[in-house]
Parts: C-alpha cells; structure tokens; sequence
C-alpha cells in the first residue's frame, strides 16, 4: 500500500514537471509580452526603452536560461514576484486558492450527491417516466455549456429581483454571505458533473441489480434499501470513483469562467488577469496549482478504491 | 388443461409447501412464453425433495416462483403455491419481507457460490443480515452466533472467518458460508438450487453430505433441484422428475430408483454410467424443447422411445398410481421392458 502511494506520487511530480515545461514554454510563443502592455500604458514606447525594461525583469535572456531561474526557485519554493503588480506570486495564489478549492468542493458535493443520487433512481426505476425525464435532464445538462448556464443564471437571478450580494468575503469572515455567494456558481457547476455522474451510475447499477448476490440477498431477508444502496451502490461504484475523479478536473477548468462571471476572486479570476497581462510567473503558478491539486484529487480517487473493494486493497498490499 | 385431481389431497394439507398446477411466464418486448406449465409438488416438514431434471426443464424457476425471485418479466400465471398453509402466490416483495418468507421461514442456497456472495462485503456482515431476521442482536451476539453457524457448517478458524471476504475463501468454503447464511435466519424449508454443480467433485460429496445432517438435526423441509440422480439418491426421500416445464414423474427414492415408470425418468435413468467396466451408457438422443415450441401432446413424445400415434396428439395430465406416486404418461400400463 505504501509502496503503492510512492509510486504515485513520484509519478505525480513527473506530470507536474511535464505541466511546467508545456505552461513555461507554450506562453512565450504567445504574442506580446508585458513589457510593450506596461509601455503601452504608459504611452511611450521606443526600441531602446523596450529593451532597457526587458533586461530589467530578465526576458532577454535565453529561454533555457529562463526556465532554469525560474524552475529552480520553485523547487526551492519561491515562485517569484509578479511582473505586474511586484507581489510575492505565493501570496497570490495562496489568497486564490481558499475561493477556487471552496467552490469546486462545494460543487463536487452537490454534483456527486445529486448525480449518483439520480443515477441510482434511474437504474431502480428503469423504463419509467422517472426514468425518461432524469435520462433526458441528464443530456441537457451534459450539453449546456457552462457558461452559457452560468450567465443564464445571473441573467435569472436578476429577472426574479435577487442579485448576488458583493464584493465577495471568505467564508471565514462572513460565512452567510459567502454562502450566498458561492452556492449559485457551485450549483451551476455542479449540474455538469451531475450530469455526466447520473448516466455512468445508472448503467453501473443496471448491471449490479442483475447479479447474483443481489438475488441471494433479498432471498436472505435484507430490505430493499439494504440490498440497492448497500450491496448495489458498493458494488457500483468503482467506476463512478473513476468519473468523478475526472469530472474533477473538468470541473477546475469549468471555474476559471465561472469565478470570472460570478466575480470570485480565486484561482481562476487570477490566471484570467495574468493571462491579459502576460504575467508569466503567475500564469505559470497558477497553472502548477490547478496541476497539483488534479494530481492529488486522482491520487485520492485511486487510493479509494481500495476502501470499496477488498481485492484492489489486497492486490496492492 | 383439465382439472386434476390433487395427488394426495391429505398428504398435500398438511404439506409445508404445496405447489399446485403452477405454470410460470416470462414475458418481454419480443412476446412471452411459458417455460414452467403445471408443476405440482409438496414438501413435508422434515421432509427432503429432489427436484430432478434436465437444464431447461424448469426444475430451476419452479423453486425460484416458491421464492418469488423470478426477476424481471416473470409471473405465476396458473395454480397456486401454499406455505404453511398460507397461500403464497401472488404476494410482492414487500409482504413476502413482512410474513418471513425471505430468509426466517424459507431459506436459499444458490447454484454458484461465488457470485451469490457479494465480493466487498466480509463473510460476517452477510452473515450478519441473516441473524437479524430472527432477533434484535448485539454485535458481540451477532459475533458469537455467526462464530457457532460457520463453526456448524464446518469452517476452519470460524471466528478469523467472520471477517475475510467471500475471494479469500476456497469454493467449498463458500458454499459452506452460503449454507450457514440460509440457515441462521432459522428456516423451516431450505431450498438448494443445484447447491454443487459449480464445486469440485472432491467437495460435492462433502457439502451434500453437510446439507443432509443439518436438514436432518435441525428438522428442515428441504427441496434440492439436481440433474444429479447421485445426488437425489444421497438427499432425498422423495423425487419429482421434470421435463419441459411438467411433473412427469413423481414417487419416494427408492420408487423412482428401483422401478421408474415413466419412459423419461426411465431413459435418464439409463444414460447413468454404472462403473461397471466395459458396459454402455444408453444416451437420450435430442433436448429438452424450448419454451417458444412446444411438442403437441405429450410433451417427452419426439424423444420418447416407446411413443405410439396418440401420444402426439392427447396431452397426458399427472396421474397418481398410488399413494406416493404420479405419473403423466398415456402408456401408464408402460411395458416393463
């Protein structure tokens, strides 16, 4: 088990490596670089001056040796001062992070809840319209982008007379009116993940019903509760683990433009602003973070299965 | 299908299970048919049954109507089951839980012990599901009583077994697991559906033999579904004998395995090797027919070896010869070649 865990997380740094050469190298070839935004600003840009700056925050020399500087002071744990701002990125992120892990948490609950939740109706009441209506909510859902749903949203919100309290308070400090800032972005993301979560959970469960030791369970007496949500749902949901591991990362992704619409200043509001300003050390942090916390949310899912089935446990012992 | 007359209308009063002229049909989208049409049978308290047939014979549905665990699409569609003298053939889920007729009152053992044990949950947690039926237990009463059962059933280390999973048990263990389950719920009737089919033959004897005692000490009504006649001789006082979804053949063991009489039970018993060097084992030619076409008439006809014009024609129905037998054949003064 331990071994197992090793392995993993060795293989873990391997992708986060991977992830910070591809981010490292990819937004150098973006055109434009910060230099002629910050110039542009201030409305005087000549050759000489450009150059001058570019020295200045070490983008004139050659990538490699970029790479090297940089890479070499986040293994040491800095990441470096913003070029924009001069703030240390490790605050940034830090004081993004609160929000974004608060939200997708919050939007995993909800999706995972309702997604199995549905999934396992649908599977118990196969063929009904309880069925048909979940099957078809379900592919909406699926194909409604988020963005769309997220505006839609607001859009609804406002149309009813309710608009989201502002500017956004960590839940730590007001926890209501977080609450009712972060449950509409939550949901809207949640739906998606439930979605997906719903069809892979019916057909699981169509299968386990069918199974024998489903049979010799209710012949021994157990209640029908006992027979779907215990011996049913255990046996089920390896592969939903699996779906909801990935539909984790989907789900970060869904909250950079959820954050950016429902005004959350979290991880995602800050690679969208350094995205603008071509500020690379913290568009190269925050993409490390959301590589990290995916690493570690499919390392928590492969760890589960070990909970649910005694033989993956025993394999890896 | 005419009217019979009850087999033995005392014998089937006082009967702990009474099946009665039960056909059952499973139907979906693509139409319905029937693969159990007049099954008759009943079980005494004390009393064990082999049910003995081919595969497709029904001999398999049959017990699972008694259950009423058909599963999807199926349905009693003639006669009627009695357990105890309730009448027990159209009751749902729910009043079967409510009466004990799943677990307290009829136990099961399944044909494969592998898959009837659920895989992520350890032996004393099913083990414990059962229990519950009788009493409200404590764990360390549930633990000392699931502790008894596996050590009955004859598992080493009962007490370590109690928390392994049903994968780190050997198939001869499972079973013993699965007959411990269906009988620590207490039951008055234990149906086997073909209990050692999926085990070695080295095990099979070991677990008849286990099934055989415990029916015996503790008293059980036992209905064992085989296409073993090994198995019928070393279970069972009385068989019934079932072709395509019927009764043919009804009687007490040492009837049936002495002088059967219908021309079915007769070629089965022929297709039995001997273990005498050197002799012949007479196969039956053909299978049994599917429930989509069945024979006109007597249902054994196209196979039957002794089958005359009429038999293709007039539907034989269960006869009873005497007191313990029965019979459906339209030759019932069959030559005793």
């Amino acid at each position: 088990m331990l071994t197992f865990a090793l392995r993993r997380a060795i293989l873990g740094l391997l992708v986060l490596a991977t992830v910070a050469v591809l981010v490292f190298v990819a937004f150098r070839f973006v055109p434009g670089d910060i230099v002629n935004r910050q110039l542009e600003e201030a409305g005087a840009v000549t050759p000489a001056l450009l150059a001058e700056k570019r020295a200045q925050l070490g983008l004139d020399e050659p990538l490699p040796v970029q790479f090297y500087n940089w890479i070499s002071g986040v293994a040491a744990g800095d990441l470096g001062k913003s070029l924009w701002s001069g703030r240390m990125v490790s605050d940034q992120i830090g004081a993004a992070l609160a929000p974004t892990l608060q939200l997708s948490v919050l939007a995993i609950l909800i999706g995972g809840i309702l997604g199995i939740g549905a999934g396992v109706a649908a599977a118990l009441w196969r063929g009904t319209p309880v069925d048909m209506v979940l099957r078809v909510a379900s592919t909406v859902f699926l194909a409604v982008p988020q963005l769309w749903l997220g505006l839609l949203t607001l859009t609804a919100l406002a149309a009813i007379g309710y608009f989201i309290p502002l500017p956004y308070r960590g839940f730590t400090a007001a926890p209501l009116l977080n609450l009712q800032q972060v449950v509409f972005p939550a949901a809207v993301l949640a739906l998606g993940v439930a979605a997906a979560l719903s069809r892979l959970t019916r057909s699981a469960m169509l299968e386990v019903v069918g199974a024998d030791f489903i049979r010799a369970a209710h012949a021994r007496g157990v209640s029908p509760s006992g027979v779907y949500l215990r011996h049913g749902l255990k046996n089920a949901l390896i592969p939903v683990l699996t779906l909801l591991g990935t539909q984790f990362g989907n789900l970060l992704s869904g909250t950079v433009i959820i954050e950016r619409i429902f005004n959350i200043p979290g991880l995602g509001n800050l690679l969208f602003e350094s995205v603008a300003n071509r500020d690379y050390p913290v568009i190269q942090a925050a993409v490390l973070t959301y590589g990290l916390i995916t690493i570690l949310v499919n390392l928590a899912v492969d760890l589960s299965y070990g909970l649910v089935d005694p033989r993956i446990r025993e394999a890896r012992a | 299908m005419p009217l019979q007359p009850s087999l033995d209308a005392a014998s089937a009063r006082s009967a702990l299970l009474a099946v009665e002229n039960v056909a059952v049909t499973y139907s979906n989208r693509s139409g319905s048919h029937e693969v159990c049409s007049d099954v008759t049978l009943s079980v005494g308290r004390g009393e064990a049954l082999a049910v003995i047939g081919e595969s497709g014979s029904g001999k398999s549905v049959t017990v699972l109507a008694v259950t009423g665990l058909l599963g999807a699409g199926g349905t009693i569609t003639q006669g009627s089951i009695r357990f105890d003298g309730e009448d027990i053939t159209r009751l749902d889920d729910r009043e079967r839980r409510r009466r004990g007729l799943r677990g307290r009152r009829i136990g099961m053992i399944f044909q494969n012990p592998s898959r009837a044990l659920d895989p992520v949950f350890t032996i004393g947690q099913q083990l414990n599901e059962a229990l519950r039926q009788t009493d409200r237990f404590s764990q360390p009463e549930l633990r000392r009583k699931g502790t008894d059962w596996l050590r009955h059933v004859g598992l080493p280390d009962p007490e370590e077994a109690l928390d392994r999973y049903p994968h780190q048990l050997s198939g001869g263990q499972r079973q013993r697991v699965m007959i411990a389950i269906a009988l620590a719920s207490e039951p008055d009737l234990l149906i086997a559906d073909e209990p050692t089919t999926a085990l070695d033959v080295t095990i099979q004897a070991q677990v008849l033999g286990l099934i055989r005692r415990l029916q015996r000490e503790l008293g059980l009504a036992l209905v064992i579904v085989t296409h073993d006649f090994g198995v019928v001789a070393a279970m069972a006082d009385r068989v019934a004998v079932m072709y395509a979804g019927q009764v043919v053949e009804t009687g007490t063991v040492d009837e049936i395995i002495r002088a059967p009489r219908h021309p079915y039970t007769r070629a089965l018993m022929a297709s039995l090797p001997t273990g005498i060097p050197g002799t012949r084992v007479t196969a039956l030619p053909g299978s049994v027919p599917s429930a989509r076409s069945m024979p006109s008439g007597c249902r054994f006809h196209p196979r039957c070896p002794v089958a005359v014009p009429a038999c293709s024609v007039t539907r034989p129905v269960l006869d009873s010869l005497s007191e313990s037998r029965a019979m459906r054949c339209l030759l019932e003064e069959a030559p005793a070649s």
